[in-house]
């Protein structure tokens, strides 16, 4: 293959990788902004979405179900942590993040048990390949970066045009102000978990065609929302997004010249550099 | 009618608040002052629900408003103007308004009469409330409560840092809220302006309520102002 090849290659993957991201690390990103609470069960809520992607590709309505079913569950079960654990600690940074440590091996360890140690594939729910001049490409990675894409519009369009939204901005910039205008800044908060859940679980539900499901997979799930939260200003869902594509696409880049090792290193570095740097992240912070 | 009664406040162990009882009629203007640290903004946040008393009860025309979840209390008629504006700078001055507009869900026919009040807002819908000047994001904070049409109105210092002619704007305003039958709850440090715009003063001290009276009478006690005001007149 030609060097024009391996680039649209390249860019092409990260573009997708990007989109995936983007949506993975959504979720993490709104957590924090608004409840100012570091979840690291965050993969947790991907791996949740990408098992029962896999259990529903098993029965007979197949695997599209999932994709309405593995946000809608994820997020009841973020719905009930949240009541039962996160409330009760009143959000306090420190305690909530050993809970969400907690509630990391417990979702891991049910899973184990349940579904056991083994990488399943699913196959993807439409099939076809796109053929470029150099190579031919899944047609499915192509839906997964569409409907990702859908998903962050969708989500860009309730925080900024709807009342629910503005109750969240305003409850990320002043909880207190927000409580004196009359919103319930507990069920804010909830709904804030669930939602966030909910789209952790709807990009592990979209990758696991690509990827195979396993009860491990939510680690590096959290890694990668990690380092793209912090290069993206913690809070900032604009930020967020922007450095999903730079990671993606850096990551494309350098895993089709290099070596995808190499891509993971120079993520980590970047964040590094980063929180060496510019504290507030690459794009600014606050403000979606 | 608001009515605090027998007020007991702490922060941990402090005991900030000790006893504190006031009433504020509809159309009154009752003025808290006191020096830093009194206790003035920590009684506006016990009646907004955002410091829990330990003892004693705020009733709003008869309503008990003890106990009641901070975002309650709004929906009951009370207002919040806080200490240092505290508007939402990355919203913008409409959202900013909606957010005491969604409250009340009047809509529209709210948005009028406040910005009749605050004309230098109404050409600033679109923007971010964090860009604009001291004196507009006060006339913002004042605004957005009044867009929850409230019947009483908590004001926290509105005054800091404006300059003179918006300070007389300010009491102006404050003047047509009476007219409305608006109580207001006016926290200030500037003696004089509280002089010219209440109807009753009432004084604090270490979180206890020391003196209270008609401006008239507080003008004419030099004692009174000195000890608790360190005012020198
Ligand atoms: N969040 C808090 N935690 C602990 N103590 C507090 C807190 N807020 C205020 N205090 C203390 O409570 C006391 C009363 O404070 P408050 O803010 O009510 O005073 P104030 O009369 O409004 O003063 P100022 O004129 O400076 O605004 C002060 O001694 C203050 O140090
Ligand atoms: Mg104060």
């Amino acid at each position: 293959m030609s060097f024009e090849g391996h680039l649209f290659l390249a860019l092409l993957e990260g573009t997708v990788t990007g989109f995936v991201l983007a949506l993975t690390a959504l979720g993490l990103s709104l957590v924090f902004g608004v409840m100012r609470i570091v979840n690291v069960a965050h993969g947790e809520f991907f791996m949740l979405g990408a098992v029962i992607a896999w259990y529903f590709s098993t029965l007979p309505g197949g695997f599209l179900p999932a994709l309405v079913a593995a946000p809608l569950l994820v997020g009841a079960a973020a719905f009930l942590a949240d009541r039962l654990v996160l409330r009760r600690l009143e959000y306090k940074p420190e305690s909530t993040i050993v809970a969400t440590i907690g509630l990391l091996y417990i979702i891991q360890q049910l899973v184990l048990t349940v579904y056991g140690p083994y990488a399943r594939p699913v196959a993807a729910p439409v099939y076809f390949r796109l053929d470029f001049p150099w190579f031919g490409y899944s047609g499915y990675k192509l839906v997964v970066a569409g409907v990702s894409a859908a998903l962050l519009g969708a989500t860009w369009l309730v925080m900024s045009r709807t009342t629910l939204g503005l109750y969240m901005r305003a409850t990320q910039q002043d909880r207190e102000m927000a409580q004196a205008f009359g919103v319930s800044v507990d069920r804010v908060y909830a709904l804030v978990f669930a939602l966030g859940a909910g789209l952790a679980a709807m990009a592990g539900a979209l990758v696991v065609p690509i990827q195979q499901a396993h009860y491990l997979m939510g680690l590096d799930a959290l890694l990668m929302s990690f380092i793209v939260v912090i290069l993206g200003g913690l809070g900032s869902l604009g930020g967020t997004v922007a450095a999903a594509f730079l990671i993606g696409v850096s990551d494309g880049l350098v895993s089709v010249f290099f070596s995808p090792t190499l891509a993971k290193i120079v993520a980590t570095l970047l964040v590094a550099l980063v929180l060496v740097l510019r504290t507030g992240g690459l794009f600014g912070e606050e403000g979606t | 009618m608001l009515t605090v009664d027998g007020l007991h406040c702490y922060y941990g162990e402090a005991h900030v608040l000790k006893d504190v009882s006031l009433r504020l009629s509809p159309g009154e203007i009752l003025c808290l002052l006191g020096r830093n640290g009194a206790g003035k903004t920590t009684t506006l946040r016990a009646i907004m629900g955002l410091v829990p008393p330990r003892s004693g009860r705020i009733a709003l025309d008869g309503r008990e408003l003890t106990g009641l979840r901070p975002h309650d209390i709004p929906r009951c008629g009370i207002g919040y103007v806080p200490q240092g504006r505290r508007i939402f700078p990355f919203l913008t001055v409409g959202e900013n308004l909606k957010m005491g507009l969604l409250l009340k869900g009047s809509g529209d026919a709210g948005l009028a009469w406040v910005l009749d009040l605050f004309p230098p807002l109404r050409g600033r819908l679109g923007q971010r409330a964090g860009t604009l000047s001291g004196g507009e994001q006060q006339m913002l904070a004042t605004a957005r409560a009044l867009c929850t049409e409230p019947k009483v109105l908590l004001m926290d210092e509105p005054s800091e840092g404006l300059m003179p002619a918006l300070i007389r704007r300010l009491l102006d305003t404050i003047r047509a809220l009476k007219v409305r039958q608006v109580g207001v709850l006016l926290v200030e440090q500037k003696i004089d302006l509280a002089l010219r715009v209440a109807d009753r003063v009432v004084l604090l001290e270490n979180g206890s309520v020391r003196y209270e009276s008609t401006p008239e009478a507080l003008a004419s006690n030099p004692e009174v102002l000195l000890r608790y005001l360190g005012v020198r007149r």
